[in-house]
C-alpha cells in the first residue's frame, strides 16, 4: 500500500506517495527530477547519483549516493540535492557563453563541461557534475587523482574521462579566480597531403563525388590547421546540445510522462534451446492492474530480420516478434503491460511456461558438426544459407588467383586468432514508449540510431502502413551500434495496440547483456605470402563467426571483417572465406567497428608475426605494404555491405605521419632501453610497447543516404532538419557547423533538430561512420542551395545592378565586392513578407559511391607482471587521419572514448557462459567497463589531411578508434615478454598461462 | 523490480529484532542497501516480504574504547576508513583496501555491518578487518550480546531457532602494526581475483621499517580473498572456487604470490 513520505528535494519539502518497494530514483523522477537516470539496478553505473543526507541541518553531511539503491521509504525525512538544485555561484544568470549560447545559470562546472567537450551522450553528465560539485565543495583545489576518484562511481561509456577530468580541474581553477587557458587539442597536418581549395572564395562545393576534381586545386603548401577561410568549420565549437545536457533537462526517451501510461516487461527464456509446449498466463492476468500478457499465440507471425539496415534487409530472415521456440537464454517468451513496474514483475513471475528442452550448441565448431541440433528448423525462415547445418551466411570472395599467388610466394606464413563476445553497454538501456496520437497514428518514442529503418521495419510486424507510424528519436544515451537494431519497438507497440494505452518498455541491465546485441566472436585464420622484397603477393582469410541465435547483421559485419582484413595492406590477390554460424547464445549485431576490430586483431598480429618470421622489421614490413594514396581497394568491388560494392581509390592518407607522431608520443625508442623494459627493482615486471595501424571506412559506398532541410527564418537564423541521429557523437553540432559555414553565420544561428520521421527528411541513421560524410554532404548541398536562393533574392530586390553570383554570405550578411551589404534578416523579412514572397528553403540528399578510409596508428605501452599475468597499460596513443576535423573537440572525444572501449575489449570485458549457455554476468561490475580512476594516460593526435570527396575535406572518426588497441596491446605484450597471445581478452590468467607455456 | 509489501524503520534494537523474529512475514534487515536493494531489484532475492531498516537504531558511530576502536554497524565504509584512528591503522590498510569495495558513492552508503554480514569472497576490506584481528558484536532477540572474532563469525550459518541476531558493532584493536597488501585484478580498480592483506608486528612494534626481520620474526596475520566462499586467514588448505575471472588452480597458485608480496610490503619491501 502506498504511504506518504516527506522529502526535501533541492530545498523544497515534498510529500510523495510511495510503495514499499519503490526506489528513491523512481520517486524522484515522478517529481520530474529527470537528471536522475536509470543505468542499472545495482548502482554500478552511478547514473542515479544524488547528494543525500538524513541530517539536513548539517550542510556538510550530504553524501554522494545512488538513488537506485535506496528505497524511497529510506529517504523519509531526508534531504536530497540533484543537478536541478545546483545554483550558479560565479556569474549572473542569463549570461552568454563563449559561443553565444544562452546559458542560464550555469555553474562553473557546467560551463567547463561544455567548453571542454566533456559531454557526449550526456546521460551520465548530471551525475558526473554532481559528483564533481561535491568534491569541489570539500576540496576546492583537488589534484587529478582526487578528481578521478570522485567521479569513478559514475561510469561513462563515451568520453574516456579525459575531458570530464579536464573540465573539473579547470572549473576548480576558475572558482579560485584563475582563468584557465583554452583546452588544448593536438591537431597536426600531414605535410604535402591533401589539398585545400585555393580560391579566395569559400568552396562552392566542398566535396567531389568520386569523379574528376573540379573544385579544388593543388596547393604547394601544407594544409593549415584551420583552413584560412572557415569561420565555423574546423573550430572547437561547443556542442549545440550541451547546455540542456549539462543542466540535466528532460531530453531522453524516458524523460516524459503520458497520462495513463503502462509499464511493459519481457519474460525471457531460462533455457538455451526449447520448444514452448504451453504458456499459462491466467495467474498473471488475474492480478489487478495487469492489462495485457502477450505470447506467440497473440501476435501475427511475420518473419523479419532485426538489423537496422537499408532496404532490402540483408538476409537471413529468421525472427518473429514472439515465437513458440526459444533459441538462447534470454530469448523472448512473453510480454506484460501493467500499471506499475512491480506489477509487471509480479505478472512476469506468474506466467507458467512449459518447455521441451532441446540439445543446444554453444560454439560454431559444435554447431557445424554433422548431426548437431538444428537451431532454425522452422519452415518459414527465409534465405538462411544452410539451416540444417546451422550456417546462416556463407561468404566466399576471390580477388585474382590467391592460390597461384601463394604458390609463387617466396615466403608463406599462416596463423590463427580468436576474438570474443563483448557488449555495447551504453549507460542508457534500450527504452521505448509507444502511444496512439489523436489521429490514431502510432507514435514510437525510442532510443534508436535508426528511426527511419525502425519505421519501415516495424510496420509489417504491427500490420500498420508506414504512414500510420511516427518514430521520434529523442536524445540517445549512447548506442555504439547496439541501437542500430529494431530491438523492442515491436513488443512495446504490440502492447499499446492491445491495451490502447501508452506503454513504456525498458530493458534491465541484465537484459541488456543477455537479450540485446553484442559483438561477433570470430576465429580468424590468415595465410599470406610475400616476395623476396617483403611485398605481399596474396592473402587468404578464413573466418568462422558466431552469430548466436539469429542472423541479424551476421552477413554485413563479417563482410566488413573480410574487407578490412584484405584492404588495409595492398594485395594483388586475396580470398575471404567465411561461415557465419548459429549457436544457442545471445545475439551479436552491430557494435562500433562492425567487424573491423576483429579483423585487425588478427591482421596486425599476423603481419607482425610474418615480418619477424621473414626477418624484417614489422613496422617497415607494414610500411611497405600498407595501402597508399592513389592505390585502389580491389576488394571494395567484390565486397560491398551485403551487396556488390563500388571501385575505391585512396585519395588521402596521413598514415605515415600518424605512425611517426604516435611513435614520438608513446616513446617508441624505449623499446631499446633495457633498463626501462626490465626495471631492476621489479624483477617480475617486463615492459613493452606495441603498434597497430588501422584503416576504416566512411559510410557505406553506394548505399548510405542522408538528407537535410534548411529553412530561413524571419531573423536570419536557420532551421536545419536532419534525419541523422546524434547518439552522443556530436553529429548535430558538426552538421550545424557545416551549415553555418556555408551560410556565413555563427553556429548559434543554426537551430538543428533531429530526428522525427514525421518532420525530418530521411537518413539511414547513425552507423558505419557515415554521418559527417554522408549527412554532412546533404547539409552542405542544402545550405548551398539556400545560399543561392538568398543571393538571388538579394540581387533581385535588395541590391542594384549586381549578379547573384558576385555576392557571398558572411557574418550574417549578404556582401557585394563593392562593400555593400544587407543583413540576412533583411533578406528574410523581404522574401517572406514584402516582395516576391516565398519561403527560402531547400532539401538536399547525399550519397556517395566512395567510402574514403580514415587511417590511424594506435600504440600501447604497458607492463606485464610475469608472476601473475596481470597487464597494466601505462599509456595509449592514437594518431588519426580523419581528414579535416569539422570539430576538433568532438573528434578527439570520439578517439578518447573509442580507445577506452577498445582497452576494455583487450583487457577485461567479456561475456562468459556456464555449460548450459547462461550468461555468468549481468551487471556492470562483473562485466567491467573502465572507470575514471583506472585509466591509463590517453593521447590523441589529429593528423589532418584533406579528403576531396568529403564536406570541407572531412572523413570519418567515430569507429576507427576502437579498431587497433587490442592488437597494439598484443604487440606490446610480445615486446615485453616475447610471448604471442592470439586470443583476447588479456586477462591475468590467460597471460599467466601463456607465459608459463613458453 | 523490488516487490515488497512492508517497510519498517524501528527506533530500538529490540523492536528491530522483534520484527525480524516475527515469522508472519519474511523480513530482512536493511543496512546501507547497496547489496540488498540491488538484489531485490534484480530479483536475486525473491523470498522477502519486507525490510527492517536499521537506520534509526543509532548504530552509526566510531568511538575509542581503551585499546580498541568501536565501530557501529551502521557506520558507512567511508566514515570508517576516513576516521583518524582507523585511517592510520597498519599503515592505512583500511582506506587502501576500501577503495576496492567500490567507488565513493557506494562506500558512502555501504555499512560496516553489511560488509561483515555479506563477507563477499573478493572483499579486500573484509580481509583487512580479518588481518586486523577484528571482533564482531551481535545482539539476539533475547537481548543477549555476543562478541566473536571475525574469523569465527559467519552470519550465513543458521541462527539459533527463533533468535535472529543483528550485528551491532565491530571492534578493531588499536595495536601498532604494519600493513601490507597485494592483489591481482583484471583492471587496476576492479574487484580482485585474488588478494592478500597482512598485518604484522615485531615484538609488539610495527614491522614497518624493520625489513631486516626475517619472516617468522614477527607476528603476522595474513588474510586472503578469492580463494574460497569468503575471505579467510591464511593457513590450511585452500578451496578456491573457479570462475571466469580465474580458475581454482590459478587462484591457488596466486594466493602464494600475493601473500608473499603482502608480507614483503608489510615488512617495508616493495609491493
Amino acid at each position: 500500500m502506498p504511504s506518504t513520505i516527506s522529502l526535501t528535494v533541492n530545498g523544497t519539502l515534498r510529500q510523495i506517495d510511495v510503495r514499499p518497494g519503490e526506489l528513491l530514483r523512481t520517486a524522484l523522477r515522478r517529481l520530474r527530477i529527470f537528471s536522475v537516470k536509470h543505468g542499472d539496478e545495482t548502482g554500478e553505473s552511478g547514473a542515479d547519483a544524488i547528494l543525500f543526507t538524513r541530517t539536513p541541518g548539517a550542510p556538510k553531511s550530504y553524501r554522494l549516493v545512488n538513488s537506485g539503491l535506496l528505497l524511497a521509504f529510506q529517504a523519509d525525512g531526508a534531504s536530497v540535492i540533484t543537478l536541478e538544485g545546483l545554483e550558479e555561484e560565479d556569474g549572473e544568470g542569463g549570461e552568454r557563453s563563449r559561443a553565444g549560447f544562452l546559458s542560464p545559470r550555469l555553474t562553473a562546472l557546467q560551463q567547463q563541461f561544455i567548453d571542454c567537450g566533456a559531454i557526449q551522450c550526456g546521460y551520465c553528465t548530471p551525475a558526473q557534475i554532481l559528483a564533481a560539485q561535491h568534491l569541489l565543495d570539500g576540496d576546492p583545489r583537488p589534484g587529478e587523482a582526487a578528481v578521478r576518484e570522485a567521479i569513478a562511481g559514475v561510469l561513462c561509456r563515451c568520453t574516456g574521462y579525459v575531458k570530464p577530468v579536464q573540465a573539473i580541474l579547470r572549473a576548480a581553477a576558475q572558482l579560485q579566480g584563475e582563468t584557465p587557458p583554452p583546452p588544448l587539442i593536438d591537431v597536426r597536418d600531414a605535410p604535402a597531403t591533401g589539398e585545400w581549395p585555393a580560391t579566395d572564395q569559400p568552396p562552392a562545393n566542398g566535396w567531389r563525388d568520386g569523379g574528376p576534381d573540379t573544385q579544388t586545386q593543388t596547393r604547394s603548401l601544407p594544409v593549415t590547421v584551420a583552413p584560412p577561410r572557415t569561420q565555423v568549420v574546423n573550430k572547437p565549437e561547443p556542442k549545440v546540445d550541451a547546455v540542456k545536457l549539462a543542466k540535466g533537462r528532460p531530453v531522453f526517451a524516458d524523460d516524459v510522462e503520458y497520462p495513463g501510461m503502462l509499464y511493459g516487461g519481457l519474460l525471457t527464456s531460462p533455457v538455451a534451446h526449447a520448444r514452448i509446449l504451453s504458456i499459462d498466463a491466467s495467474d498473471a492476468l488475474a492480478l489487478p492492474g495487469v492489462h495485457a500478457v502477450q505470447t506467440y499465440a497473440d501476435l501475427p507471425r511475420v518473419i523479419y530480420a532485426s538489423g537496422g539496415q537499408s532496404y532490402p534487409q540483408p538476409p537471413p530472415y529468421d525472427q518473429v516478434s514472439l515465437d513458440s521456440k526459444v533459441r538462447y537464454v534470454g530469448d523472448r517468451v512473453a510480454t506484460v503491460a501493467a500499471e506499475t513496474p512491480e506489477l509487471v514483475q509480479e505478472a512476469l513471475e506468474r506466467i507458467k511456461v512449459e518447455y521441451e528442452e532441446l540439445p543446444a550448441v554453444f560454439s560454431p565448431e559444435e554447431a557445424m558438426q554433422p548431426g548437431a541440433p538444428v537451431i532454425h528448423d522452422e519452415t518459414d525462415a527465409q534465405m538462411i544459407h544452410d539451416a540444417k547445418g546451422n550456417v546462416a551466411v556463407k561468404l566466399l570472395v576471390d580477388h585474382n588467383d590467391v592460390d597461384a599467388a601463394l604458390e609463387s610466394a617466396d615466403f608463406v606464413f599462416e596463423s590463427e586468432y580468436r576474438v570474443h563476445q563483448v557488449q555495447q553497454a551504453s549507460i542508457e538501456p534500450h527504452i521505448v514508449i509507444t502511444y496512439w496520437d489523436e489521429d490514431d497514428r502510432l507514435v514510437i518514442r525510442t532510443s534508436t540510431q535508426v528511426p527511419f529503418h525502425v519505421r519501415r521495419m516495424v510496420a509489417p510486424l504491427l500490420g500498420l502502413p508506414v504512414r500510420r507510424i511516427r518514430v521520434v528519436k529523442p536524445r540517445i544515451g549512447g548506442g555504439f551500434g547496439g541501437k542500430q537494431e529494431m530491438l523492442i519497438e515491436d513488443l512495446c507497440a504490440h502492447l499499446t495496440i492491445a491495451t490502447g494505452r501508452p506503454v513504456k518498455f525498458e530493458y534491465t541491465r541484465r537484459q541488456e547483456f543477455s537479450s540485446a546485441r553484442t559483438r561477433h566472436p570470430q576465429r580468424l585464420r590468415f595465410r599470406s605470402g610475400v616476395d623476396a622484397g617483403g611485398k605481399l603477393v596474396g592473402m587468404e582469410v578464413r573466418v568462422v563467426a558466431d552469430t548466436g541465435a539469429y542472423g541479424t547483421h551476421g552477413l554485413t559485419v563479417q563482410m566488413v571483417t573480410g574487407f578490412r582484413a584484405l584492404s588495409t595492406y595492398w594485395l594483388p590477390a586475396a580470398r575471404f572465406d567465411c561461415d557465419v554460424v548459429y549457436t544457442n547464445k545471445p545475439v551479436p549485431g552491430a557494435f562500433r567497428g562492425y567487424g573491423a576490430p576483429q579483423a585487425l586483431f588478427g591482421l596486425e598480429q599476423h603481419m607482425e608475426e610474418m615480418a619477424l618470421a621473414f626477418g624484417m622489421d614489422p613496422v617497415e614490413f607494414k610500411r611497405i605494404n600498407w595501402v597508399k594514396e592513389g592505390q585502389t581497394l580491389p576488394m571494395a568491388v567484390a565486397m560491398g555491405e551485403g551487396r556488390e560494392g563500388f571501385p575505391q581509390t585512396v585519395e588521402s592518407s596521413g598514415l605515415a605521419e600518424c605512425v611517426e607522431a604516435g611513435a614520438a608520443s608513446i616513446g617508441w625508442d624505449r623499446r631499446a632501453d633495457a633498463g626501462w623494459k626490465r626495471p631492476p627493482d621489479q624483477p617480475h615486471i617486463r615492459r613493452g610497447i606495441g603498434l597497430a595501424i588501422c584503416m576504416h571506412g566512411t559510410g557505406i559506398a553506394g548505399l548510405d543516404m542522408g538528407a537535410a532541410s534548411i529553412k530561413l527564418n524571419d531573423d536570419g537564423s536557420f532551421n536545419l532538419l536532419v534525419g541523422a541521429t546524434d547518439l552522443g557523437t556530436g553529429s548535430d553540432t558538426v552538421l550545424a557547423q557545416i551549415a553555418a559555414e556555408a551560410l556565413g553565420v555563427p553556429l548559434e544561428q543554426i537551430v538543428i533538430y533531429s530526428s522525427d520521421t514525421d518532420f525530418t527528411p530521411f537518413d539511414t541513421g547513425a552507423y558505419a561512420s557515415s554521418t559527417t560524410y554522408i549527412s554532412g554532404g546533404a547539409v552542405l548541398k542544402a545550405a548551398e542551395d539556400v545560399s543561392r536562393q538568398i543571393r538571388r533574392h538579394a540581387a533581385a530586390h535588395l541590391f542594384e545592378r549586381i549578379d547573384a553570383d558576385q555576392l557571398w554570405l558572411e557574418d550574417r550578411k549578404v556582401l557585394a565586392p563593392d562593400g555593400r551589404a544587407v543583413s540576412l534578416e533583411e533578406v528574410a523579412l523581404h522574401s517572406i513578407h514584402q516582395e516576391e514572397q516565398h519561403q527560402i528553403m531547400a532539401t538536399a540528399s547525399h550519397m556517395s559511391y566512395v567510402s574514403p578510409p580514415p587511417f590511424a596508428a594506435q600504440y600501447a605501452a604497458l607492463e606485464v607482471d610475469t608472476e601473475t599475468g596481470q597487464i597494466t597499460v601505462e599509456k595509449a596513443v592514437m594518431a588519426v587521419d580523419c581528414g579535416i576535423a569539422i570539430n576538433p573537440v568532438t573528434a578527439s572525444g570520439q578517439v578518447e572514448g573509442g580507445m577506452t572501449q577498445a582497452l576494455g575489449y583487450a583487457l577485461c570485458e567479456e561475456m562468459p557462459y556456464d555449460e548450459k549457455g547462461k550468461l555468468q554476468i549481468g551487471r556492470f561490475g562483473d562485466y567491467r567497463i573502465l572507470a575514471a580512476d583506472e585509466m591509463p594516460e590517453l593521447d590523441t593526435i589529429l593528423v589532418q589531411t584533406y579528403e576531396p570527396t568529403g564536406p570541407f575535406g572531412a572523413k570519418a572518426i567515430a569507429e576507427i578508434p576502437i579498431d587497433g588497441m587490442a592488437p597494439a596491446v598484443a604487440s606490446a605484450i610480445f615486446d615485453a615478454t616475447g610471448v604471442r597471445i592470439r586470443e583476447i581478452p588479456f586477462t591475468p590468467e590467460r597471460v599467466w598461462r601463456a607465459l608459463r607455456s613458453t | 523490480m523490488a516487490i515488497l509489501a512492508e517497510y519498517h524503520r524501528p527506533e530500538t534494537l529490540a523492536a528491530a529484532l522483534d520484527l525480524l523474529a516475527d515469522r508472519t512475514a519474511r523480513r530482512l534487515p536493511l543496512a546501507g542497501g547497496t547489496n540488498l536493494v540491488g538484489a531485490l531489484e534484480t530479483r536475486q532475492r525473491r523470498d522477502v516480504d519486507g525490510v527492517v531498516d536499521l537506520a534509526a537504531l543509532n548504530l552509526s558511530y566510531l568511538q575509542q574504547a581503551g585499546a580498541s576502536l568501536r565501530v557501529g554497524a551502521m557506520t558507512t565504509l567511508a566514515d570508517l576508513v576516513e576516521h583518524p584512528l582507523s585511517a592510520t591503522l597498519a599503515g592505512g590498510i583500511l582506506p587502501r583496501t576500501a577503495r576496492f569495495e567500490g567507488p565513493r558513492n557506494l562506500r558512502n552508503a555501504a555499512t560496516a555491518g553489511g560488509l561483515v554480514a555479506l563477507a563477499e569472497p573478493d572483499s579486500e576490506l573484509f580481509a583487512a578487518l580479518l588481518a586486523l584481528n577484528t571482533a564482531v558484536v551481535t545482539v539476539d532477540s533475547d537481548g543477549v550480546e555476543s562478541c566473536r572474532q571475525l574469523e569465527d563469525f559467519n552470519l550465513s550459518l543458521p541462527a539459533p531457532a527463533g533468535r535472529p541476531a543483528l550485528i551491532t558493532e565491530i571492534r578493531l584493536p588499536l595495536d601498532p602494526a604494519a600493513g601490507g597488501h597485494a592483489r591481482i585484478a583484471r583492471t587496476p580498480m576492479d574487484r580482485c581475483i585474488v588478494a592478500a592483506v597482512v598485518v604484522a608486528t615485531v615484538n609488539g612494534r610495527s614491522a614497518q621499517g624493520a625489513p631486516a626481520a626475517a619472516e617468522g620474526d614477527y607476528a603476522a596475520r595474513t588474510a586472503l580473498c578469492g580463494v574460497g566462499p569468503r575471505p579467510r586467514l591464511a593457513g590450511g588448505p585452500l578451496a578456491p572456487i573457479g570462475d571466469y575471472k580465474g580458475s581454482a588452480a590459478y587462484r591457488s597458485t596466486m594466493a602464494e604470490v600475493v601473500a608473499r608480496r603482502a608480507r614483503a610490503a608489510a615488512a617495508g619491501g616493495h609491493r
